[in-house]
């Protein structure tokens, strides 16, 4: 060890450190038995530390273990409990409808009244939408990737894109839209949040499905196709490939928007 | 021999009673834990060498145990408590190396 320095000083050092600490007296042949019992019990001691130390990160470890679990508990707890709560007001809206179906029914202002109401529940999300629809499909690039040293990434669908395909279809007549199963309505945000699209603070992965519902779906189709939305989804797909079609769906259903987005036009 | 005997006993006694460390003695329990593999090490080596020595074996154990419980203690005070443990390793795992390197030279000739 001492030949890796030439240094005298850290030489003396590392020997003097790692010194054998019993050469410098002999073996003791006559030891007396105090000397002995010292010898066994510290023995004991050691083997003692040693056996604590083992058990001690062990337990520490469990403990740290058992925490953890806790803590998941009381988030699937709490889980369970949003889910329940969420089917409580599904249950109390759909109860709520039949109350107020069952109380405008009978007389000519409560039946008008009861006409308007479906008619700006189905316009503002608030409930189911059934009629002849078509779909917007946009997809990445297939060779998208974002470009070197920066957050600009090339071919993949952004926000606005969906934004303005949106815009374009409620241009077109759509009554009602959906993005992959979320109802859009009056107060729905469209953002990007990293790399993912979210609608209405749920993320999105692409495809990108925009489902509408118009009267004349084939009208609206056509109309979309030649303004603003579909030159621009054009002018995406030759630039940067990113994927896109338009098509006619038939009679299909749109679900009605989320409970939490219910309640927060509810505040305002 | 008795020393031999001993670290079964202990080892035994440690399993069965599962002895818990006071929340104070735990940052010394590393220290200590190197502390006494190296009185191990250094008895194995001395016994191959034939020159064990009851008496050195208690001093050295009880003595590498005291010095750095004290080192770190002091660091402790001083709040340079991890910079001392880590002093304390480094000097008992050289200790450590170098009495098990003399053991495999006596064992395997190597």
């Amino acid at each position: 060890m001492g030949q890796l320095s030439s240094n005298p000083s850290l030489d003396s050092l590392l020997s003097d450190a790692v010194a054998s600490d019993y050469e410098s007296a002999g073996a003791d042949r006559h030891t007396s038995p105090i000397i002995k019992v010292l010898a066994a019990s510290s023995a004991v001691l050691l083997a003692l530390v040693f056996i604590a130390a083992v058990v001690d990160k062990r337990e520490q470890s469990a403990q740290v273990n058992s925490t953890r679990q806790a803590l998941i508990d009381r988030i699937q707890a709490a889980d369970k409990r949003v889910a329940q709560a969420q089917k409580d007001v599904t249950q109390s809206n759909v109860d709520l409808a039949a109350a107020e179906s069952a109380h405008l029914a009978g007389t000519s202002l409560g039946e008008q009244a009861q006409k308007r109401l479906e008619v700006l529940r189905k316009a503002t999300g608030f409930s189911e939408l059934f009629g002849p629809g078509l779909q917007v499909t946009l997809d990445d690039a297939p060779n998208a990737g974002s470009v070197p040293g920066s957050d600009i990434s090339l071919g993949k669908v952004q926000d606005r894109d969906v934004q303005s395909v949106v815009n374009g279809l409620w241009a077109s007549g759509a009554t009602g839209i959906a993005i992959n199963g979320q109802r859009l309505t009056a107060l729905s945000a469209i953002r990007n949040a990293g790399e993912a699209i979210l609608v209405d603070y749920r993320p999105l992965s692409p495809p990108y499905r925009v489902v509408a519902i118009s009267p004349s779906a084939d009208a609206t189709a056509g109309t979309f196709r030649d303004g603003v939305a579909g030159l621009m989804l054009e002018e995406l797909s030759n630039k940067y490939g990113v994927v896109w079609n338009i098509a006619t769906l038939g009679d299909i259903t749109l679900p009605a928007a989320s409970s939490s987005v219910n309640l927060s036009g509810g505040k305002q | 021999m008795i020393p031999a005997i001993g670290l079964i006993v202990g080892i035994l006694l440690g399993l069965i009673l599962h002895p818990t460390v006071p929340l104070w003695l735990q940052p010394y329990l590393p220290i200590a834990v190197v502390a006494a593999l190296d009185a191990v090490f250094g008895a194995l080596r001395s016994v191959l060498d034939g020159i064990f020595n009851d008496r050195i074996f208690v001093i050295s154990f009880l003595s590498n145990v005291v010095v750095a419980a004290v080192i770190v203690f002091l660091g402790d005070q001083l709040g340079v408590g991890s910079q001392m443990s880590t002093g304390v390793v480094v000097v008992l795992s050289m200790r450590i190396f170098a009495n098990v390197a003399a053991i495999r030279r006596h064992l395997l000739k190597a």
